[in-house]
């Protein structure tokens, strides 16, 4: 309003263009880091953290049902036909529920607060590259 | 002084109830984090209707008072991680004069789930969390853009009839 130069707030200019583009590829290639080049195929072993410490590794071929109690709250982890599902979980928003079963190599569910995470790991115990960056 | 304490509290009430009114819908993505975020609405008209200082504490305000009505500690800590980033980021982009108020949103709608994954990563140390970048990333420019479009509306009616009703 002030200034001649400012541009007009409600009408889209090549700025805004830019900017848009910028967000939507630096989007697009965490999409590409993450799942590009990444083995998708069936995973053997997953793995259960609670609170950023390592509860413990399954395998997938032996189906479990894993209770997690903790301070936080409770969960119930199933390992069934090669797949983990979230059963049962006490906490607010039941995003690892509604997740579903999962059984791809780096999969992952996530109960934020209780801070349990399932993971898929392959036969050879890697899931991803995040492993090298939580060492 | 006492107008743009009125004025602040105002904007202040606004976002609380737009806070409200969003934990009362059930919105679920499948992502923990992704939200409509109506209260953003009052961030981004406020960043042209209000002075830098009062804008800064509405939001401070906003998100420590509905932080704790609506939600817990840990989702306190990671909305103001969010909406400072988100802040900070419309504050620098408005400041350069080169950009409209939809791609200002739009950044801001982005900066804030990043702040906000970022700060829950680092919190809850599950680097994985990292996965849902992306998805925040995109729902972000999503929700960013369609606030920017009905903040439009609403300076507009502002800058047309009631400018100075705030200055």
């Amino acid at each position: 309003m002030k200034k001649r130069k400012e541009a007009d707030p409600f009408r889209i200019n090549r700025y805004d263009i830019i900017l848009t583009a910028a967000l939507a590829a630096a989007a697009v290639i965490c999409v590409i880091l993450f799942a590009g080049f990444h083995d998708t195929s069936e995973g053997a072993f997953v793995r259960i953290t609670v609170d950023a410490e390592e509860y413990g590794i399954y395998e997938l071929s032996q189906p479990v049902q894993i209770r997690i109690e903790t301070d936080r709250g409770n969960n119930l982890i199933q390992i069934r036909d090669h797949q983990v599902t979230m059963l049962e979980a006490d906490c607010p928003d039941g995003y690892c529920i509604r997740k579903g079963p999962i059984s791809r190599i780096g999969d992952t569910i996530v109960c934020l607060p209780h801070r349990v995470v399932a993971e898929i790991l392959s036969a050879d115990g890697h899931a991803d590259e995040f492993d090298v960056i939580a060492q | 002084m006492a107008r743009r304490a009125a004025i602040g509290g105002v904007f202040a009430a606004l976002a609380m109830i737009f806070s409200y009114v969003e934990s009362l819908i059930p919105f679920h993505f499948g992502v923990p984090g992704i939200k409509l975020g109506l209260a953003n609405l009052v961030i981004v008209t406020g960043l042209y209707l209000l002075r830098i200082p009062d804008l800064c504490l509405v939001a401070l305000i906003r998100i420590v008072v509905s932080g704790l009505l609506f939600g817990n500690i840990y989702s306190l800590i990671y909305s103001l991680a969010g909406g400072a980033c988100s802040l900070l980021i419309m504050l620098l982009l408005k400041k350069t004069g080169k950009f409209s108020v939809y791609s200002i949103s739009i950044a801001g709608g982005v900066f804030h789930n990043l702040g906000q994954i970022a700060a829950a990563a680092a919190v809850t140390r599950i680097p994985v969390l990292l996965y849902y970048l992306p998805v925040l990333m995109g729902a972000g420019m999503i929700t960013g853009a369609l606030i920017g479009v009905i903040a439009s509306r609403v300076l507009k009616i502002f800058f047309h009839s009631s400018k100075q009703f705030l200055h």
